[in-house]
């Protein structure tokens, strides 16, 4: 079955406008800045937000005027919101027992469906007594456990810490792939993204900004969120015959005519006291020792922002308001329309 | 902060000190029994006028209650209770200056709706099982007295609730939610036209002992009040409230 | 390390503990102790607990029928005027007794506007049985009830509700199954309320239902009446009332109740 949505949602402080096809056993994946407005989709989705207008379809049907009990959604919280009066297994059975289906049934499954992610040892345990990576776990086990129509996660690896967080997601990925269902994804996290998802759509301040396999979008971010996101410094500018021209900054070669992105990573920039051909002035705003470089912050035209190696360090000046020149390798520049 | 401290507390000590009953030498501290208050009160205006500058207290109640305070070391200076063995719990403490006179009767009557609807004539119509019938409990003076009343009657009267006092007993019939009460003929006549009085024949009456008290200080004062109460003016006012004189 | 409370909070304490203690001790130190067994055998005084018991346990169990969907309605519901609805709530609290009692009178009572006609129909009238009792317990332990559930209900986290609808649970399943459960802590407190006031009711008690042995004359009202006759069996049944009551508290601990008793 595969859903289509065309959301028309007015939340405070934005209107949030979405038209989505996910077909069956693809996963989708919701990136964007908080407030954007991804929560807001998978709680239309689920029945939990009323529409201000269009539609969410499931094959064809319309879902959007039923009450949450009535689709076959499966929600994944952010927070798994397990019940805590009841065990994991009783938690798992709470979709199949609430549809009908005997105790002894629904807890057979609920083991079932435990043992697929590695936890039937801890069917027994109440939700405190689970770490949170389990607690994950049981929760997805739980939405899975009423064969849902739709899959809804919620940010399901924010609230885990950075070594818990790579192994959930790697039992996630595996699960979800044996998953017919069309799945929908939330995240802040583009590697949760490039792991877990076939596609990628990318949320702001309630309009798609950008859509396209993780890979792309990466190489490609179309918005200086998704750009900071990737470590990359996102440029507007124009291209014509000559080249591309971004204010000051003229890189020679094809490109494509009209208004173009170019992104390159900090690396790219190098800085000199003396002018250089092809760079342009820049001042330092503000300086930062990350690991294993130093990054400058520079206002100019065009702003950008620069990794300095540790043997460059000596040669520059590096003090807010010191005037410099940058210049760009023209190599590790992407340009595109 | 501190000088408004010191001066509440002045204030608490003052106020403290000036909260004794006995203090004026011209007051007189009367307890009664509920059933005596109008009469009492006129009394004491009666008493006023004719000792200028004198001033009853008066605090009427249940007998029981009030013979409590009295042995807890409330000082009174005469006490008029509504039976004898309220007044008991007095004199096995010693607290009366000399024995108790009985100074009124009261008599047991039954209360029933105005125009006696479910036609009641005497004590055997409270044995009927389709009638409400409201007693006063056997602990309470009323209730002693109808208990006395029925047995010399011969009576076994099915009861739906004994009440903690005559005025309860009174108001469920008056409310309607008993067809008939066991109650003093003093509250019939209170209740006017809300209630008729059936007597009780042979009558039951509860004496009403009165006593001077050793705790208060104007014995000569409370002893002027009892003669008051047993002159042939006080008998008056007793007779008019409906309660028999010895 | 626990630091010692200033002195500006530990005094106020120590007198409100001595405030709520002393007269408890007094009880004790007072008591006919060799009396005591004599006093307690009587049938009046089991009659009585019995009764008292009883009779405040159904009130409870009917404070929680009714008390939990109340306050499930002025937690929840949108209601138009539910500020008002609360606060009409809250009217047994403030009401004394007696009035509650005569106002249950006008009610049911023989004359009264739904006692006439239910006397009319069925024959039964509600006073002076321990129906009547239960009913007056029950009026004035409500609220008490109903407020506890009502601050548990705002309190509860409603995304359990939410994500339980999406497992295919309608509303009543989501009810029983998630909301109860989440908040059976303050229901057991208020169930605890409700029953500690059912059983110390006097005023309402005595007006509506009357006062006769073995039928309506709960613990309060013996206590009352002995006092009037033989104070020593008047204490004997406080404290008897004292005991039952710590026994209640006891046994509800906060593992029950999450209050800390």
């Amino acid at each position: 079955m595969s859903l289509a949505l065309d959301l028309r949602v007015t939340r405070p402080g934005f209107v949030l406008e979405l038209a989505l096809t996910v077909d069956p056993g693809e996963v989708v994946a919701l990136l964007g800045p908080n407030g954007a407005g991804k929560t807001t989709v998978l709680r239309a989705v689920a029945g939990l937000q009323p529409l201000t207008a269009g539609s969410v379809l499931l094959d064809g049907v319309a879902l959007q005027d039923l009450p949450p009990e009535d689709r076959r959604v499966g929600l994944v919280p952010q927070d798994g919101l397990l019940l805590p009066h009841l065990s994991a297994r009783d938690n798992v059975a709470y979709g199949l027992r609430a549809r009908g289906t005997r105790r002894p049934e629904a807890r057979r499954r609920a083991d079932e469906e435990l043992g697929r992610l590695g936890l039937a040892d801890r069917a027994g345990d109440r939700p405190r007594q689970l770490s949170g990576g389990q607690a994950q776990r049981v929760a997805l086990a739980r939405a899975l456990a009423t064969d849902p129509a739709v899959l809804l996660l919620d940010e399901p690896l924010a609230a885990l810490d950075a070594l818990t967080r790579t192994e959930v997601r790697t039992d996630l990925r595996a699960r979800l792939s044996a998953v017919a269902a069309p799945t929908l994804l939330v995240t802040h996290d583009l590697a949760d993204a490039h792991v877990l998802a076939d596609r990628l759509v990318v949320l702001d301040a309630g309009r798609v900004v950008q859509e396209g396999a993780p890979a792309e979008v990466a190489a490609r971010p179309r918005t200086a969120w998704v750009a900071g996101l990737v470590g990359l410094v996102l440029l507007r500018g124009t291209g014509d015959r000559d080249g591309v021209h971004v204010e000051q900054l003229h890189l020679p070669g094809p490109a494509p005519a009209g208004a173009v992105l170019v992104a390159l990573p900090p690396e790219a920039v190098a800085l000199s006291a003396a002018p250089r051909p092809g760079g342009w002035a820049v001042v330092v705003r503000a300086v930062e020792q990350r690991g294993a470089g130093t990054h400058v912050q520079l206002d100019g035209a065009p702003a950008v922002e620069a990794v300095v190696p540790a043997t460059a360090l000596r040669e520059l000046d590096l003090r807010p308001g010191q005037q410099l020149w940058a210049s760009v390798d023209a190599v590790r520049v992407q340009v595109y329309a | 902060m501190r000088r408004l401290a010191l001066a509440l507390a002045l204030g608490l000590a003052l106020s403290a000190c000036t909260d004794d009953p006995a203090a004026g030498s011209d007051e007189v501290v009367v307890l009664g029994a509920a059933s005596l208050a109008e009469v009492l009160e006129d009394l004491a205006d009666l008493y006023e006028q004719e000792h200028p500058g004198a001033r009853v207290v008066l605090s009427t109640g249940g007998s029981s209650g009030l013979a409590r305070q009295v042995v807890n070391g409330l000082p009174a200076d005469l006490l008029v209770a509504a039976s004898p063995a309220s007044l008991q719990p007095v004199l096995d403490a010693g607290e009366q200056r000399d024995d108790p006179v009985v100074v009124a009767r009261n008599r047991i009557e039954i209360a029933v709706a105005p125009g006696n609807p479910r036609n009641l004539s005497g004590l055997e119509d409270l044995a009927r099982p389709e009638l409400a019938v409201a007693l006063c409990a056997p602990q309470v003076p009323c209730g002693a007295a109808a208990d006395r009343a029925l047995q010399q009657a011969g009576v076994t009267a099915s009861p739906d609730t004994l009440e903690q006092d005559v005025r309860a007993v009174l108001t469920k019939v008056r409310l309607g939610e008993v067809d008939a009460g066991v109650v003093y003929a003093t509250d019939v006549r209170a209740a006017e036209a809300e209630v008729d009085g059936l007597p009780v024949e042979p009558p039951v009456t509860t004496d009403y002992p009165a006593v001077r008290l050793r705790g208060g200080s104007a014995p000569d004062a409370a002893q002027d009040l009892l003669d008051l109460l047993r002159s042939e003016r006080g008998r008056d006012l007793l007779v008019a409230a409906g309660f028999e004189v010895p | 390390m626990t630091r010692r409370p200033p002195a500006v909070l530990l005094l106020p304490a120590l007198l409100a503990l001595a405030f709520l203690l002393l007269p408890l001790l007094a009880l004790l130190l007072r008591a006919p102790w060799t009396e005591l067994p004599d006093l307690l055998t009587t049938p009046v005084v089991g009659q009585a607990l019995r009764l008292s018991l009883v009779t405040a346990g159904l009130a409870t169990v009917l404070c929680v029928l009714l008390g939990v969907p109340l306050a499930w309605l002025l937690a929840r519901a949108d209601l138009p005027g539910r500020g008002v609805l609360r606060a009409l709530v809250t009217v047994p609290l403030v009401l004394p007794p007696v009035v509650g009692g005569v106002a249950l009178l006008l009610l049911l009572g023989r004359d009264g506007v739904l006692g006439r006609p239910l006397e009319a129909l069925t024959g039964l009238t509600v006073p002076f049985t321990p129906a009547a009792v239960v009913l007056a317990n029950a009026f004035v332990a409500l609220p008490f009830l109903v407020l506890a559930v009502e601050g548990a209900l705002r309190g509860a986290d409603r995304r359990y509700e939410d994500v339980a609808a999406t497992l295919g649970a309608g509303r009543w399943h989501v009810f029983r199954t998630v909301t109860v459960p989440l908040v059976a802590p303050g229901i057991a407190a208020g169930a605890v309320l409700s029953f500690a006031r059912a059983l110390g009711e006097f005023g309402a008690t005595i007006t509506f239902a009357g006062s006769f042995p073995g039928r309506t004359q709960t613990m309060p009202i013996a206590v009352y009446l002995a006092l009037e006759t033989d104070p020593d069996a008047a204490i004997a049944l406080s404290l008897v009332l004292l005991l039952v009551s710590v026994a209640v508290l006891a046994v509800l601990r906060d593992r029950w109740t999450g209050v800390r008793v």
